[in-house]
């Protein structure tokens, strides 16, 4: 598997575009484009227990525990990226 | 032999990857829930039995096992490291309360060195780096923290804190066995001592540390094990609270302890993550005893698939209590009928009634009785306070879960705001008194005088009702929002509100604001992720809509997104936050007054 920052960061977008799917099909509105730059509370107005269902996500796709703790400097898509490449190249 | 039969069944139908046991029920100790001269010496009992506490991970699986033996002899010899440092009796430790095993050593080791522990909060939100710290930081000066200790996972955020502070030692577990055993011998806290400091789950900005000694606690412990809960050999505990919280620690850790029972423990990130665990758990082990908040349940009912349906056995479950300041009948009936064919009995429900203040409980419904819901007429109770008893299809028709009888050592008054007693079935604040109820909190005399009656009784600050020995809350007193004399019940809008497919349980907060003329006024901030003007002047419609249906009241409707509204430690909504941001967020604007959609039709 290829574990660079940038390929991490696309499975990332793809997970979350995927995740919020069935949101942005109820709700056309909310629709919007991810980025590494996207913030994922105020952008994409993930609470707490969604970071959490969304986290386990990428845990099962990349099979890696991510610690919650290494997440409190993380606000973008990019800063989760590094912090996840980091647990993937551990 | 019937015991011996259900550990070889667990062992054979659950068998860990990693071979580790958890531990079993106690067959040759027996149960002893009163007696002890402090928390030190119910452990010393403990130790003799077989039972103690265990720790699964992320995924489900057995991690540690923490024996009671085994907390004894890593408790003494951490007292005596901690003896070595000479610090004064009674001195603070903070402990940062992951779910780890580190927690139970160095809590224990403060009662056999004389130390008082303050469990620290653990949880940190994404992007709350700052947050974190500074909550952290508060709570250790309020105590006059002297050693503070955290988990791997942890140490950075402490080491911020720690350079500001003046502290005697901190750092990780691994730095604290590093110490010299002290030869002294150890004088185990008891009697009057303090036995810990809670930080109460309403005080995230301004911190209060409640003061229980060991006579209090112990007191309640015994209560809560013959009365409340009537706790057998055969009990075992289940939980995913956290240990920075009264639930988590005291009914979690202690309760178990000083009845010589074993507790079986996921993180609570692991339920937030993974639900389904926690039934898992409580069907491989048996469990009887388990603990959540009404939402705790419903995010488990949520999740499930129908296929997880006949996965469990819970039919062993036999209390599973539910807690904090307000019960949902609803999303508990869910989560009952979708899984009663798991064999969940939703007479398992047992409401239950307490605060910090009091060490954890004050009642229990009656056992093996589920939910009992009291109907009384709204509208006459809005107009006197009367909580006159109606059928449950009466057009006015109100209910709240009944919270049992407060146990035997308590005495309640339930008073007017003039400080009369009330009768029964009408509201009032609850007052209350007794040898669990704390001393004070922490070198605060301000807000102990605040809490307490000149004549020495508790103020809890909840409204509700009495019906001889039980308790029905309805709502916290400092909430109400009084509308023309009328008093309206912020619980009460918030659940209307939520009752809109639109409307998250939990993303809506109710509270008064004051008018030029001196009447309140009620606005609803009310989370939500729609950004189309069009969908939200609709959700906002049908929010005016509802509160005239339900309340005859104009109210001010704040839309804001999700997470905006500020909850305590425990995940408790807090209103008198979330009436503070909602000022805030005027401010910003530079208004007088935030009109969104068709609230300003009401003050125009």
């Amino acid at each position: 598997m290829n574990s660079t920052k940038d390929s991490i960061e696309q499975q990332i977008i793809a997970l979350l575009v995927s995740y919020l799917a069935p949101r942005w099909e109820a709700d056309p509105q909310a629709r919007t484009e991810v980025t590494g730059a996207t913030n994922l509370t105020s952008d994409l107005t993930l609470d707490s227990f969604q970071v959490m269902e969304f986290l386990m996500e990428i845990e099962d796709a990349l099979d890696i525990a991510v610690d919650m703790n290494s997440l409190s400097d993380v606000h973008t898509v990019s800063d989760l990226a590094t912090v996840v490449a980091r647990r993937v190249n551990a | 032999m019937n015991e011996n039969s259900e550990v070889e069944q667990l062992q054979a139908t659950n068998p860990p990857a990693n071979h580790l046991q958890p531990t079993s029920v106690n067959c040759d100790l027996a149960l002893k829930s009163d007696g002890f001269s402090g928390l030190a010496d119910a452990l010393v009992y403990a130790a003799q039995g077989t039972s103690g506490f265990n720790f699964y991970d992320h995924s489900g699986q057995l991690e540690t096992v923490l024996s009671y033996k085994q907390l004894l002899a890593d408790a003494q010899t951490l007292a005596r490291r901690l003896a070595g440092l000479g610090c004064p009796w009674g001195s603070r430790v903070g402990i940062v309360a992951e779910t780890d095993p580190m927690f139970h050593r160095f809590f224990f080791a403060c009662q056999f060195a004389g130390l008082v522990p303050v469990a620290v909060p653990a949880g940190i939100q994404l992007g709350a780096h700052k947050a974190y710290v500074g909550q952290i930081r508060r709570m250790l000066e309020s105590c006059g923290a002297t050693i503070a200790v955290a988990p791997e996972s942890h140490a950075g955020f402490l080491a911020e804190v720690a350079r500001s502070l003046k502290l005697v030692m901190s750092g990780t577990p691994a730095d604290f066995d590093l110490l010299p055993e002290s030869n002294k011998e150890l004088v185990p806290s008891s009697g009057d001592d303090i036995a810990y400091l809670q930080y109460t789950s309403g005080s995230t900005r301004f911190p209060r540390g409640v003061e229980i000694s060991q006579t209090t606690v112990l007191n309640n412990l015994s209560e809560i094990a013959a009365h409340g809960l009537k706790l057998t050999r055969n009990d075992r505990f289940v939980s995913w609270l956290p240990f920075y919280h009264d639930m988590g620690m005291i009914g979690f850790i202690l309760v178990p302890l000083s009845c010589q029972l074993s507790a079986d423990y996921l993180a609570s990130r692991t339920f937030a993550m993974r639900p389904r665990l926690w039934l898992k758990l409580i069907s491989d082990n048996r469990a009887t005893i388990s603990s959540s908040p009404t939402f705790g349940y419903a995010l488990c009912a949520r999740r499930l698939r129908p296929s997880d349906y006949e996965r469990y056995d819970l039919s062993t479950w036999r209390a599973a209590c539910v807690g904090a300041e307000q019960i949902k009948p609803e999303p508990l009936r869910a989560f009952a009928q979708n899984l009663a064919p798991c064999g969940f009995n939703a007479r398992a429900f047992t409401a239950c009634y307490g605060m910090a203040e009091t060490v954890l409980a004050v009642s229990f419904a009656p056992l093996d009785c589920g939910l009992q819901v009291d109907y009384v007429d709204s509208e006459l109770m809005t107009t006197t306070g009367a909580a006159q008893s109606v059928a449950a299809s009466h057009e006015n028709a109100a209910g709240y879960v009944d919270c049992g009888a407060v146990m035997p050592g308590f005495e309640i008054s339930v008073r007017d705001a003039q400080g009369n007693a009330l009768a029964d079935r009408v509201c009032g604040e609850i007052f209350l008194k007794g040898p669990s109820v704390m001393s004070g909190y922490f070198q605060d005399a301000e807000s102990t005088a605040a809490v307490f009656s000149k004549d020495g009784w508790l103020d809890t600050g909840d409204i509700g009702y009495r019906v001889g020995r039980h308790l029905v809350i309805t709502a916290r007193s400092k909430d109400v929002i009084i509308i023309k004399g009328r008093n309206i019940w912020p619980h009460d809008m918030e659940s209307v509100a939520e009752k809109l497919d639109e409307v998250r349980l939990g993303g809506v907060a109710a509270f008064a604001v004051p008018q030029d003329d001196g009447e309140d006024q009620a606005v609803l901030v009310v989370e939500t992720r729609d950004r189309d003007a069009e969908s939200r002047d609709e959700l906002i419609h049908s929010i005016w809509a509802l509160m005239h249906e339900n309340f005859g009241i104009n109210v001010l409707i704040d839309l804001v997104k999700p997470g905006t509204l500020p909850r305590t430690s425990s995940g408790k909504l807090s209103r008198s936050q979330s009436r503070a941001g909602y000022f805030e967020r005027l401010a910003e604007s530079g208004r007088a007054r935030l009109i969104p959609g068709i609230g300003n039709r009401r003050i125009a």
